[in-house]
């Protein structure tokens, strides 16, 4: 094949597109806590918890933007020593979430149920606290 | 010209004196939908209308990773249907039944027994079984009373790459069952020559996807109502997830 110097961008653009195509793909946001918790995923919403003194914040967010917590609800499960406890949760200002008055002792595991309440869609999510 | 178009012709009236039989073929599985888990009837890329079927599906059973069970129920949602659950799921389970068929002398299936179509060439009950697993367990799979037909894995842990051997059993009854058809892909290859188990139940295939798996498998069982029809068909899936590279 006779080389073709115009053909280069073009070869450089699809080999760059192919390179980062599987993250942008499989991208749902960052994991970086923005308000000192701990983040998981459920289903594609980005969840951070975070243990506050009087319970449990979540904050949601989905490829780094707000989710409004206005049309979400769901339940938080605690497994610590002893039996597990459910706390429901309301919402908060924006995307945050609130289980008001949940203890979460250090060692528990944290199953998060989140509600679309359009959809009617369930996702979960399980933390492991320190 | 005239050559070719007897060739299309032939290749139409074939297809469609198949057709039947591949309807007829159809299963039930579990697959993820929008990071929903929806059950399925179909076979291969053809993912029917389950919403209508609702009403044949008998049970559906959910448990957590130590097999206790947890309280699942389908929903339909537009026009899929899912499994619904306040708790995380690490196996699913489900049992449709798809009623009694018939095939008169004219190759057409109508769904009525014996007793209504006295002349008909074949009537069949069909069982639809349905076992998955969204996460690869890490104890054995139990034998679960209502999957009269099961695809248990025998393999533990199952491999989480494609291409690795893997042995299942096939249960009838909860006990192994010899020359039950196993179809190692049942949506991405759904015509595959299928393998026969052994006497132990068991046949040994490779893992085909990095992703979903549906493992099929079918064994026909004697009738317990001649008067209706001759034989019951069982048809089980087992569905597991490989994952996929951290992202």
């Amino acid at each position: 094949m006779r080389a073709y110097p115009g053909r280069w961008p073009l070869l450089a653009t699809l080999a760059l597109a192919a390179a980062l195509a599987p993250s942008l793909a499989l991208a749902h946001g960052s994991m970086k806590p923005r308000h000192g918790g701990t983040v998981s995923e459920a289903g594609e919403t980005v969840v951070e918890l975070v243990r506050e003194a009087d319970g449990i914040a979540l904050y949601l967010s989905d490829e780094d933007e707000p989710v409004p917590s206005a049309g979400m609800a769901g339940t938080l499960t605690v497994k610590g020593p002893g039996a597990p406890v459910e706390v429901a949760l309301a919402p908060g200002a924006a995307n945050r979430l609130e289980a008001k008055g949940a203890k979460v002792p250090a060692g528990a595991e944290v199953t998060v149920m989140l509600l679309d309440q359009a959809t009617r869609a369930k996702s979960f999510t399980t933390f492991a606290v320190k | 010209m005239r050559k070719v178009t007897s060739c299309v012709l032939a290749g139409l009236i074939a297809a469609a004196a198949l057709a039947p039989a591949a309807a007829d073929a159809h299963g039930i599985w579990f697959a993820q939908r929008a990071k929903q888990l929806a059950l399925i009837y179909g076979v291969g890329a053809d993912d029917l209308d389950m919403v209508k079927r609702m009403p044949l599906v008998k049970s559906v059973a959910g448990f957590d990773g130590e097999w206790k069970p947890v309280k699942v129920a389908l929903r339909a949602a537009g026009p899929i249907v899912l499994v619904d659950s306040d708790k995380p799921v690490a196996a699913v389970a489900a049992v449709m039944d798809n009623g009694v068929w018939s095939k008169g002398k004219d190759g057409e299936w109508q769904k009525k027994g014996r007793d209504e179509l006295p002349d008909a060439v074949i009537s069949e009950r069909t069982m639809k079984y349905a076992v998955h697993l969204p996460a690869l367990p890490s104890t054995p799979v139990p034998v679960m009373p209502d999957q009269t037909l099961q695809v248990v894995p025998v393999t533990s842990p199952l491999p989480a790459q494609l291409g690795q051997p893997a042995t299942f059993r096939v249960l009838f009854q909860g006990k192994p069952v010899e020359g039950a058809l196993v179809k190692h892909d049942y949506v991405n290859d759904p015509d595959q020559e299928p393998l026969k188990t052994g006497a132990d139940g068991t046949v040994t295939l490779k893992v085909r996807n990095q992703g979903l798996n549906v493992v099929g498998a079918t064994f026909v069982g004697p009738s317990d109502d001649k008067a209706r029809y001759d034989k019951v068909e069982h048809f089980a899936t087992l569905s597991f997830v490989l994952p996929h590279a951290p992202e």
